[in-house]
């Protein structure tokens, strides 16, 4: 049975290393993925819907459907 | 009083030797049956270290591998093989390596890390438990929950969703993003 030499020496110093890199690769990446599998998207998104969105056509349906409990009609 | 300083005085030493235990049980003898007991149950074992409390105890631990005592008692055969064990260490066959570590440990490391499969009465039991309280959740509906208000109703319901399409809930990436308002039904 022979495997290899393992690390004996200075193992908490080496430790630390690899989760340094590891930690600042899956913070990067994630975070990096998130913004641009998610957050950007989601604004694109936003922003299209309020580009074409006609507010008062909207706020007439609402008020057509009887569900404003303040308001009777749009006044100008 | 003299008894109670010397017990004092061995507390702190680093070792619970056999002799410290000696001496105490001498001095407090008739009054403590606990350190006779003790030292019956030693009998001829070697203290070989401090162990995780000083207590001479014996237990195979992974996060402790240095027992208080040796795990066998000194038979002649085991003297002989330690007295082999002070010279040259290639003299050894692996059959009296193998005696000396038995004479000293009860399991090797990877006997005593082994798997038991003790984590499937485990699932067992909670997944025992979860269909209980999903017994016990059905049968609290069917018998115990008053009936369900008049607003779970269909004609409800639909008149809920009728007011959440018209006030525009979620209109970017939720319901109403879902309803075509030109031709009033849902969008493909």
């Amino acid at each position: 049975m022979s495997i290899a030499k393992p690390q004996l020496r200075r193992l908490l110093s080496s430790q630390i290393k690899r989760n340094l890199f590891f930690a600042t690769v899956l913070v990067t990446g994630l975070t990096s993925g998130f913004y641009f599998l998610r957050n950007k998207p989601r604004k694109q998104d936003y922003a299209e819907f309020y580009r074409t969105y006609d507010a008062d056509k909207a706020f007439q349906r609402m008020l057509d459907g009887g569900y404003m409990q303040c308001v009777e009609k749009r006044d100008e | 009083m003299a008894s109670r300083m010397m017990a004092l005085a061995l507390r702190h030493q680093p070792a619970a030797s056999k002799t410290s235990l000696i001496v105490r049980a001498a001095h407090s003898g008739s009054v403590n049956p606990h350190l006779a007991e003790k030292l019956e149950k030693l009998g001829n074992r070697d203290v070989v270290g401090f162990g995780w409390n000083g207590e001479p105890t014996y237990y195979d631990r992974p996060d402790f591998p240095m027992p208080a005592i040796r795990f066998k008692e000194n038979t002649p055969d085991v003297l002989a093989l330690r007295a082999k064990e002070k010279e040259d260490w290639k003299k050894l066959s692996i059959q009296e390596k193998k005696a000396l570590y038995r004479a000293s440990f009860c399991q090797t490391f990877a006997e005593m890390k082994y798997p038991t499969g003790e984590w499937k009465m485990h699932l067992g039991n909670t997944l025992i438990v979860f269909a209980l309280a999903i017994y016990i959740s059905l049968w609290m509906a069917a018998y115990i929950y008053d009936p369900d208000p008049i607003s779970f109703d269909e004609e409800h319901q639909k008149a809920q969703l009728k007011r959440m399409l018209t006030l525009e809930v979620n209109p970017i990436h939720g319901l109403s993003a879902n309803w075509d308002y030109e031709n009033k039904r849902w969008k493909k």
